[in-house]
């Protein structure tokens, strides 16, 4: 699947923030189906380590994917205080468990810039690129290569 | 006209075509099995005659030329003037297969190829020869052009004279006409027809009534008036005649360029002669909007009522006579099977699949939540009446009983698909050269649509498969002492809650020697690795892997037996090959009844809750201290009866916990899988029995080993349903890796 | 008050294509799917005009002539019967079984209509 977002045209979008750690993320919130509080996934067998399990979405079954394991951060140990982002990408529904969102934001996609090769810490597979906001750092998700299909049938 | 209705009748005709073209295949297969009854070749007829009479109304010009001359031939062999040799049907299986394909393309609205209509057409009427002279069929192409075929004036018994000669430019046509009785038995009115050819422009109508008897003997039924018009000369002769087709034998009918039409004179005022001419143009008036009402002109009633003294007996009885009509009578009698299936067929309906579905999805929910309400009284503290709980067990029966009526609907003989693959199997001999039969056996066989649906694809690569791989050429066939004819067995039975399809071909079997060496050859295997012979042989499903040389055009396309079993994995299902050398292979297709629901048993495995399917547990054993034993570390067996059975420590194998070490606790399920394995899945304990709502992993996650689908409990928690061929495979590969 | 047709066609198709284009053009429309149908349900729908189908299953075109003809009400009604087949053998059986005339499919709506005022008017 190749990456429809070209990077030079400038296009406001609307995002759906949260933080990590002292990290900020977003996500396209087109590709956000829902935010719902956190629900103990059924663990699922031969999962990658950062596929908690899946859980029931009024009768869809969805994977549940920790965010913060899956950028390569400690795993989270959640409760009831987390969210859980469900995403919609192509035809796969699948949600990201995540610590609060914090806010809506609009963002100028023109302004994207590859991640930085010296950030540590973070999976950059998984960003789209990063956009300068205030004097913070704003890491666009690519829900594209989050959750690949073949992660269940490779593990 | 605001909306097209058209449009409406083309989805009417094409759900019809779906069942006339199965209608045919079925017909065309009794008549080929010599299970026909009498009326086989008669519905068979009909059928194509069907097809045939909406595609005229659709313009569908190829479909109706094919549908035409197949009906052709179809009605010398009803009328036993041809006999159904096997060529014959090979033939017109094809041309069925053609109907399909144009039926398919009008409906996709594509154009068809004419080539091939061509060639069967020709390949029909050259059955159409030999008997052509007592009826020669109607040139292919006629009834497309969208028209007039209809009307060819049928000659009429009248003698014409020199009826073709142009008339005279001048003299306008004096039309005389005498109805007889039997016009009037025939539901024909001379007022009707009268009034057509006013409309036509007749100047002058009159009626002679001079014949007429006194009015107190009017018989009631004998017409005795003589209608005499003046049509202008512009119009010809037969345009004039043909308003009269119908009645064409139960009329005198003259039409004569006259100098001086003599009924011209509407002076004459005695009794005999009546003008009619003020009566008839208000009908006239009525007539032009075309307002479907009866008309109601006096003199209508004139001849009905009008009469001869008696009735000529000859008349009488000629009446009586045609009023018998045997064939029919002896039709109806001689098929009386047929009768009892249509009657039965016409009390069906048609609902829109959305809507079953959607029922489906509702009484799965309501599943669900019966569950959930039973285990939410059990959590009770305090105990339930016996009313409620009474209640709750009637709420459990009737959901149930509504989920398999539901699920009735949606079940379908697996027939069409088989049929589907008898033509994947002409196309697939044909263009390999091979000498090729499908038998077919089950076809009554019940199984949910969408896996039918889902099960065309594979189905229709194995098919191709075993008959461009299976079976060898004639010549090598010959050679090695085989029936030149091939044979592709497709069969499809029920075993304990499953759909069990073969498809089997006695050709060459499995070359384990070659596949082995691709096998090694791309890797997939080591090359000192000690396979069985069916290890070997389902190699073929290894994804990458692919026996034929050159990618052929027909089994080929970069599909290979992997995507086969993928996809029927998807459906709940397994595939196995088992092959004998030189005489034949044999793939086996295990599926569920339905994708929507199982029987399952829900077990504990650590602090989760899984289900296993019934049909899939043979017995539930509690082990004793000294029935499991421990060979190694990484196997143990259980002794039943005599039998050591391997042991799958399901929470290990799926990498929930370390291997149980106390088995005293545990519960041993005994299954069996696809080859008749036995093993013994090791859980925690056994909680329920009950009808689980299957969901699948694969579209939001893909494929887990040890599990085939997932559930969804009562308390809306998800529970994995377990797979037990997979987690064979598993513990195998676990066993082996712990041994290295 | 409209005319009343019954339509008599085992292909649904046919009886649609029928039913529409005779609604349109101001008539009452009753359909049944073979003679049987058919031959039952002429007391209640009292057609002025039957159109008939030949080649159905149960009882064919020929069934339902013979069958109108002798109804004690109906058997003076007019009977047009539904072919493709335009053989003159075939018009000739229907006539002699007491049809009033005929329609060779495909038929427009012209033809159905004008064959349909030679018998009703």
């Amino acid at each position: 699947m190749s990456e429809d977002t070209d990077l030079s045209t400038s296009q406001s979008v609307k995002c759906i923030s949260f933080d990590l750690g002292e990290h900020e993320f977003c996500v396209d919130i087109m590709a956000v189906k829902e935010i719902r509080g956190w629900t103990k996934p059924t663990p699922l067998p031969h999962a990658p380590p950062f596929v908690c399990g899946a859980i029931n979405l009024r009768g869809t079954v969805l994977p549940i994917i920790d965010f913060a394991m899956r950028m390569g951060l400690p795993a989270t140990e959640p409760d009831e205080s987390y969210v859980t982002i469900i995403l919609e990408v192509g035809t796969q529904v699948f949600g990201i468990v995540v610590d609060a969102v914090s806010d809506i934001v609009t963002l100028d996609w023109g302004t994207m810039q590859r991640p930085p090769e010296l950030e540590m810490s973070v999976d950059e597979s998984c960003l789209l690129g990063i956009i300068a906001r205030d004097d913070s750092m704003m890491r666009v998700i690519n829900t594209n290569v989050l959750f690949p299909r073949q992660v269940a049938a490779a593990a | 006209m605001s909306s097209d209705p058209l449009d409406e009748i083309r989805v009417v005709f094409f759900q019809e075509c779906a069942e006339l073209l199965e209608e045919l295949e079925d017909g065309l297969y009794a008549m080929r099995d010599g299970t026909e009854t009498d009326d086989t070749v008669n519905a068979v007829f009909r059928a194509v005659h069907s097809i045939k009479g909406g595609a005229g109304a659709f313009g569908l010009d190829l479909l109706v030329s094919v549908s035409h001359q197949f009906e052709t031939v179809l009605d010398k062999v009803r009328s036993d003037q041809l006999d159904p040799t096997p060529e014959l049907l090979d033939l017109f299986m094809r041309c069925a297969d053609k109907l399909q394909d144009l039926v398919q393309a009008a409906k996709d609205e594509r154009d068809a190829d004419p080539a091939i209509c061509d060639e069967l057409v020709a390949a029909l009427k050259q059955y159409d020869q030999p008997a052509g002279a007592s009826a020669p069929p109607q040139p292919a192409a006629a009834p497309a052009a969208d028209g007039d075929v209809a009307f060819t004036v049928a000659p009429l018994d009248l003698d014409f004279g020199e009826d073709d000669a142009e008339p005279a430019a001048d003299a306008d046509w004096l039309v005389t006409f005498t109805p007889h009785v039997d016009l009037y038995q025939r539901g024909n009115d001379c007022c009707h027809l009268v009034s057509i050819l006013i409309d036509m422009g007749a100047t002058n109508v009159g009626v002679d009534a001079s014949q007429s008897p006194v009015w107190d003997d009017l018989p009631a039924e004998t017409p005795f008036m003589v209608w005499t018009l003046t049509m202008p000369s512009a119009i010809s002769e037969a345009d004039i005649r043909e308003v009269f087709e119908f009645v064409d034998g139960d009329c005198d009918l003259k039409v004569e360029q006259g100098e001086t039409p003599p009924a011209a004179d509407p002076a004459a005022d005695d009794m005999g002669f009546v003008p009619l001419k003020l009566d008839i143009e208000d009908a006239t008036d009525d007539d032009v909007d075309f307002v479907p009402t009866k008309l109601a002109i006096d003199v209508d009633e004139a001849p009905e009522e009008s009469t001869a003294p008696e009735v000529d007996p000859a008349v009488k009885a000629t009446a009586e006579a045609v009023a018998i009509a045997p064939k029919p009578e002896s039709k109806k009698k001689s098929a009386p099977a047929k009768q009892d299936a249509k009657s039965e067929a016409s009390s069906t309906i048609r609902v829109d699949l959305n809507r079953v579905d959607r029922l489906i999805n509702l009484i799965g929910e309501l599943v669900i939540n019966q569950s959930m309400l039973a285990q939410g009284f059990q959590s009770l503290s305090t105990p339930v009446s016996q009313q409620l709980s009474d209640g709750l067990n009637d709420l459990r029966q009737l959901t149930r009983d509504i989920q398999d009526s539901v699920m009735a609907i949606r079940a379908q003989p697996i027939k069409p698909l088989f049929r589907r693959m008898s033509r994947i199997v002409r196309e697939t001999g044909e263009s390999t050269g091979k000498n090729v039969q499908l038998v077919t056996e089950g076809e009554a066989t019940e199984i949910d649509k969408t896996i039918i649906e889902r099960l065309s694809d594979p189905l229709t690569h194995m098919i191709r498969n075993a008959v461009d791989h299976g079976l060898e050429t004639p010549d090598t066939r010959t050679e090695n002492g085989k029936e030149e004819l091939g044979t592709v067995r497709l069969t499809a039975v029920h075993r304990s809650g499953r759909v069990v399809i073969e498809v089997a071909d006695d050709g060459a079997g499995i070359n384990r020697k070659k596949v082995r060496e691709i096998a090694i050859e791309k890797g997939l295997v080591a090359a000192d690795a000690e396979l069985t012979d069916s290890e070997i042989d389902n190699l073929l499903f290894m994804p990458g892997f692919s026996t034929a040389k050159e990618v052929s055009n027909l089994s080929g396309r970069g599909v290979g037996m992997d995507v086969v079993k993928r996809s029927i994995q998807n459906l709940g299902g397994r595939v196995s090959l088992e092959s004998e050398p030189g005489k034949r292979s044999v793939f086996t297709i295990s599926l569920p009844l339905t994708l929507a629901v199982m029987d399952g048993m829900i077990v504990r495995i650590d602090d989760q809750l899984m289900v296993v399917s019934l049909s899939e547990i043979i017995e539930t054993i509690r082990p004793t201290s000294t029935s499991i034993q421990h060979l190694t570390p990484s196997q143990s067996v259980i002794l039943v009866r005599g039998e050591y059975v391997p042991i799958i420590d399901v929470g290990y194998e799926l990498g929930f916990r370390p291997r149980v070490k106390d088995t005293s606790e545990a519960v041993v399920l005994l299954s069996e899988t696809e080859s008749g394995d036995r093993s013994a899945l090791l859980v925690d304990g056994i909680l329920d029995q009950r009808q689980v709502v299957i969901k699948g992993l694969e579209d939001n996650y893909g494929d887990v080993p040890g599990v085939a689908a997932v559930t969804i409990l009562g308390d809306g928690n998800i529970a994995l349903i377990l797979d037990v061929d997979g987690l064979l495979r598993l513990s195998e590969t676990s066993r082996l890796s712990t041994a290295a | 008050m409209p005319l009343t047709i019954l339509a008599i066609d085992d292909s649904s198709t046919m009886r649609r294509l029928v039913q529409s284009t005779l609604v349109q053009s101001g008539y009452a429309v009753e359909v049944a799917e073979d003679g049987v149908d058919g031959l039952e349900k002429l007391d209640n729908v009292r057609p002025d005009l039957v159109i008939t189908d030949i080649n159905m299953p149960r009882l064919d075109g020929f069934g339902v002539i013979e069958g109108v003809r002798k109804h004690p009400t109906f058997n003076k009604i007019p009977i047009l019967t539904l072919t493709t087949e335009s053989a003159a053998e075939l018009k000739q059986r229907a006539r002699t079984a007491g049809a009033s005339g005929w329609i060779v499919k495909p038929f427009n709506k012209d033809k159905l209509l004008l064959a349909i005022k030679r018998v009703l008017g």
